[in-house]
């Protein structure tokens, strides 16, 4: 689906730049192809931390920068100025990188073909929002915090598939040069202090250095931004969810005037419609796209602990009875999104769906204003089929 | 070895001195019950309040979100809301806030609340003056009642380099039968 | 009856070894018990495989085909509940394959069984300080067990059976509100005593470990299989008391009106995950840890050259066993905790890292020089370096709290915590099993079906565990009966890699059975010159009473 929004037309000038950064041939759909449409995610596809780090740990920082010029301006029309340089200092040394380390980067390139045995993502297989046959990596990324997820995600398949080659290759290597055979007369050495304690320091240093981009990963998730909306998610001890807006109004008695019900959409429903079983709800949650959704989650008073879950945004907070947790997201494409209950809850813990639609501003107006006047369910789901964003394209390299 | 002190008798200290940890460690998952609640009150652990009892004589010119949200318990017959959705208010500077029950059984009965502040970090920073949780409130057939919440946000929080960026502190309620055992026992 | 053959300060008098059922039920000797150990954890073992194959084969392609019979079958539920209580059966099994495997197959067999048959012999001592209280915590086990079958049988949720809570028990899912019915107080008293049944044994591993060394024994000059048991009965002692405690708590909610996790009376249901995971982390490493210790007796015998970095092998355990008690709450990620706590968290998890990896190191420098000789036990051992490996690789991943939100609670996880403990620890007891089993019983048994069964058992297992990765990083939630189309694929080679790890058990059944059969007498030491701790030194099965004259160890 084409972006509509508002961000779009801020940052699309991005395009030319990232295209031109290098990056490892395995990050699917959140590389080249994708990023030409993702205009204002933070962690830019096509920006391969692991080459980052290869020039330059430190090349965390502007991302940083972005996020905390995004995270107060973001909707002031900064954030496309501010990224955009932020943008071309990165291509720059990108740029940079491709040409110092291309004997590195070839090698690379073979080792991203082997470890696609490994851990790595789909060529291409996974669609926005939902779970691919046969996919292999994360879901496609449709926040700025999934985009940094999946970026730091690929750093550590690298670091991890590195670590286990090398242990392979150790071990093949003794196997064959110090069986029995091959050495009949074993040697007695029982120390070495040098690689004793290399064994011990170079692990740390490899920590570290997954240690500082996983705690800006980690701040970016948990200092919630300000929220241009709230929703209040409710976990139900019946298997379902409840979807409450206090902000676009409330009734006499105070509550929220738009509140309702999400279940699953039974087994024929979702055949007739065509959406997948179990994934699929009756009602969706709407949200506009490009605006900083604020969640607060709970579980019923008396129910039960469920996790709302939503895979591609990179969001999975625990609904807690008597206890409010809160999380945030900022959807980038429109799309409907689905994701499911991940905290076991009891006899249809696999039955309990979350979908959400991300639409266009004027659409999400068109809904709630249809919401606050309470329709019927028929009315809703004809309303709801003219909103309805495309199905997620499949990608097809 | 020392041959003054016989195997068996060495072998029983042992025991005995692991047998001491064992008990030692039975009762220190019991103490983490009370510490756990000590720990989240001293330091905000998990969104606990704090309290106090006057808010700082001067407010800053800082402005923050507190937002309020109400839960109820299905096994009470009441309606439970905060009054107002969203509050703007000056750091430091001392609110008062109301949240309204009102009884739609065709009896009195008595509910407590708990509660939480989110984001967790925020905890440490939100300052209750007083406030109607954990002791149990009664009330009659068909009335309402509205229970006041008078708090402050600590100034403190700018100098906090990660809460200073909060932007909105939920204040969540719930309110539960204060009695369910008990009714439960006598049905 | 038991006094008869108690060890006695006075070694000197000769008595007739007990026979016949007696010499089992009334056992106090190490062995004897050691042996009863390690039978239980093979009938457990196959009791909670097959628990698992009947999960895969629900889970090979979507929708419910083989829970709604079979629970209409074993529970005689009419059609049109057949379907829920199917769902709730599922979770049962998820819940007691976990516990079964853990409680009852893995820690009956690395400490209840080799840990009793190795850790005398190996630091030359008659028996257990207290053979007594031996014989107590192994027969403690057979009610656990049977408390815990018989909780699949009775009422969880109202109107089904068993207890849908996972080996976590997480309240309120696991309270009052939950499941009311008595199948969970039955499983809490399970582990009650089990916990109890642990406890006694650590106490009597710690007390024979530092009292009952042969003259000459230093802790410095321990085989790191004993030293791999004194961390694991040590983290036992510290950490089973805080899971009784939790669990008692949780008992008490049920029944006695308590309110500890009961949010509607000020409890805080999240206080039981800390407890939980403050004894569940340190567990972890209980099962792996003995692991750890048998791998490194393998590795040195068949490399034929002395462990290398022994201080520093040793050391790493001890750290692996400390650190484990400071990362709990990177099991919680996703329940709210604020960043500054998950940072903590997940440094101090990626600090075991470091031990670990000095630990893996160490084993291929072990090997490096040698003179490799793989016999199956070695072929064991080598397949559990690489595997640990893998499993240790995604816990890294896993431990950055930033990621976690995407894969906890999918199969990313389940993969994980199986190629460390199903394929590490379980790769570690069949290495033991094939490296001690003449000396246990006296008899070779068939190498080359030995083989056969590693190689099934490796590749079946990464048929199973590996795609999971897959499902998991796509977002498939672990303990789900169904799943959407989307996750078929991978769940279908998953499914039918475990029919192959099933096919690789019978196989392991056909070499023990058959060596029992065909009663090839063992030589005192098969393995040669690389077999250099104690209780080689000793016939095959070793003496019903060993070292009544203390050996002295130069």
């Amino acid at each position: 689906m084409e972006m509509q929004t508002v961000m779009k037309a801020k940052c699309l000038n991005l395009r030319d730049v990232t295209i031109r950064i290098p990056r490892f041939p395995m990050c699917g759909r959140n590389s080249a192809i994708e990023s030409q449409k993702q205009p204002c995610n933070l962690m830019k596809a096509g920006q391969p931390i692991g080459a980052e780090l290869l020039a330059n740990a430190a090349e965390f920082r502007p991302i940083a920068k972005c996020l905390a010029q995004r995270r107060f301006a973001a909707h002031q029309g900064r954030c496309g100025g501010g990224r955009n340089v932020v943008h071309h200092a990165l291509a720059n040394d990108a740029l940079k990188v491709e040409d110092d380390h291309k004997m590195k980067f070839n090698a690379a390139r073979i080792l991203a073909v082997v470890s696609a045995f490994f851990a790595f993502p789909a060529l291409g297989l996974a669609a926005g929002g939902q779970p691919v046959n046969w996919g292999v990596g994360l879901q496609d990324s449709v926040t700025p915090v999934q985009d940094f997820i999946v970026n730091f995600h690929y750093y550590l398949v690298w670091i991890i598939t590195a670590i286990t080659l090398f242990v392979l290759g150790l071990l093949i290597y003794v196997m064959w040069r110090f069986n029995a055979k091959a050495n009949p007369v074993p040697s007695k050495t029982t120390h070495n202090s040098l690689i004793e304690v290399l064994w011990t320091i170079v692990p740390v240093l490899i920590l570290a250095g997954i240690a500082i981009p996983s705690f800006k990963l980690l701040y970016m998730e948990r200092n919630i931004p300000k929220g241009d909306m709230t929703i209040k998610v409710i976990g139900n001890p019946s298997w379902n969810w409840t979807y409450e807006y206090p902000d676009l109004g409330v009734n006499d008695d105070k509550s929220a005037k738009v509140s309702f019900t999400a279940y699953l959409l039974p087994e024929d429903k979702a055949k007739a419609a065509g959406v997948s079983y179990l994934l699929a709800a009756d009602v969706p949650m709407v949200v506009p796209v490009g605006k900083v959704v604020k969640l607060i989650v709970t579980a019923d008073p008396e129910g039960i602990i469920h996790a709302w879950t939503m895979p591609s945004f990179g969001i999975n907070i625990a609904a807690i009875p008597g206890r409010l947790n809160e999380d945030w997201f900022q959807v980038t494409r429109e799309g409907i999104y689905n994701g499911q209950c991940s905290e076991l809850c009891g006899v249809q813990h696999a039955y309990m769906p979350i979908e959400v639609w991300a639409v266009s501003e004027d659409k999400y107006k068109a809904w709630s204003e249809l919401e606050l006047k309470q329709p019927k369910p028929d009315e809703l789901n004809a309303f709801l089929k003219t909103i309805r964003p495309a199905a997620a394209k499949v990608a097809t390299n | 070895m020392k041959p003054a002190l016989p195997q068996a008798k060495k072998n029983l200290r042992v025991a005995l001195a692991a047998g001491g940890i064992f008990v030692s460690m039975i009762g220190l998952a019991y103490a983490s019950v009370p510490l756990y609640k000590i720990f989240c009150q001293q330091t905000g652990f998990g969104g606990t309040t704090q309290r106090a009892a006057k808010a700082p004589d001067k407010a800053t010119q800082q402005f923050i979100n507190v937002r309020f949200d109400a839960n109820l318990s299905s096994q009470l017959n009441w309606r439970f809301q905060p009054k107002q959705t969203v509050m703007r208010v000056k750091i430091g500077e001392q609110n008062m806030a109301y949240f309204e029950a009102t009884n739609l059984a065709k009896h009195e009965n008595t509910g407590s609340a708990v509660y939480n502040v989110s984001p967790p970090l925020a905890g440490a920073y939100f300052d209750k003056i007083q406030c109607f949780c954990f002791t149990k409130q009664t009330i009659k057939s068909g009335e309402s009642v509205e229970f006041p919440v008078v708090f402050f946000v600590d100034p403190d929080i700018l100098k906090d380099a990660d809460a200073k960026a909060i932007d909105e502190i939920t204040l969540s309620y719930t309110f539960y039968p204060a009695e369910v055992a008990l009714k439960q026992a006598t049905n | 009856m038991a006094h008869a053959y108690a060890i006695k300060d006075d070694h000197a008098e000769p008595h007739a070894d007990p026979t016949g059922i007696k010499r089992y039920l009334l056992s106090t000797n190490h062995k004897d018990i050691g042996t009863m150990y390690l039978w239980f954890a093979i009938f457990a073992g196959i009791l909670g495989g097959a628990l698992s194959i009947l999960m895969r084969m629900e889970l090979q392609e979507p929708g419910i085909q083989i829970f709604k019979g079979l629970a209409q079958m074993v529970y005689g539920v009419p059609e049109n509940a057949a379907l829920d209580n199917g769902k709730q059966m599922y979770n049962a099994f998820v819940t007691a394959h976990g516990l079964i495997m853990i409680f009852f197959m893995v820690m009956p067999a690395m400490i209840g069984g080799f840990g009793n048959w190795f850790v005398p012999l190996m630091i030359g001592a008659p028996d257990m300080a207290f053979p007594r209280m031996n014989n107590i915590s192994f027969w403690l086990l057979i009610p656990s067990f049977a408390l815990l079958l018989i909780s699949m049988f009775v009422e969880g949720p109202p109107g089904m059976h068993g207890v849908g809570g996972g080996w976590t028990i997480y309240p309120p899912l696991s309270s009052n509100a939950g499941q009311p019915g008595p199948a969970m107080d039955f499983a809490i008293l399970s582990l009650h005593l089990a916990g109890a049944s642990s406890i006694l044994g650590a106490i009597n591993f710690i007390t024979t470990i530092f009292n009952m060394r042969a003259p000459g024994m230093t802790l410095h000059k321990m085989p790191l299989f004993v030293w791999s048991v004194l961390v694991t009965v040590f983290l036992l002692l510290l950490a089973l008391p805080v899971l009784a405690g939790a669990i008692t708590m949780l008992l008490t909610d049920r029944n006695f009106g308590t309110s500890f996790f009961v949010p509607s009376k000020g409890g805080d249901p999240l206080l039981f995950q800390h407890l939980f995971w403050f004894f569940g982390h340190p567990e972890v490493y209980i099962l792996i840890l003995p692991g750890f210790g048998i791998i490194s007796q393998i590795i040195s015998t068949f490399s034929k050259k002395p462990i290398f970095g022994y201080l520093g092998m040793a050391y790493a355990m001890v750290a692996i066993g400390v650190v484990g008690f400071l990362v709990w709450a990177h099991h919680m990620f996703t329940v709210g905790l604020d960043a500054d706590t998950q940072a903590y968290f997940t440094a101090a998890t990626m600090i075991i890292a470091v031990p670990t990896g000095i630990k893996i190191f160490s084993w291929i420098a072990t090997m490096w020089g040698g003179s490799i000789e793989f016999r199956p036990p070695m072929l064991w051992a080598i397949g559990f370096i690489f595997l640990f490996t893998v499993g240790g690789v995604t816990g890294v991943v896993l431990a950055n709290a930033g990621v976690d939100r995407d894969l906890h609670a999918t199969y990313y996880v389940v993969a994980h915590f199986h190629y460390v403990l199903s394929l590490g620890a379980v790769f570690a007891i069949f290495a033991g099993w094939y490296y001690w089993f003449p000396k246990m019983t006296g008899y070779l048994y068939n190498e080359f079906w030995a083989k056969v069964h590693f190689w099934i058992t490796f590749i079946s297992v990464n048929f199973i565990f590996f795609p999971q990765h897959f499902l998991g990083l796509q977002g498939m939630p672990r303990r789900y009966i169904d799943y959407p189309a989307e996750f078929a694929g991978w769940n279908f080679i998953s499914s039918i890699g475990s029919y192959f790890s099933g096919l690789g058990v019978l196989v392991f059944l056909y070499v023990t059975i058959s060596a029992y059969i065909k009663k090839v007498p063992a030589p005192a030491n098969p393995w040669g010159v690389g077999a250099t701790t104690l209780e080689w030194t000793l016939p095959s099965p070793p003496p019903f009473h060993q070292f009544n004259d203390l050996p002295i160890i130069k």
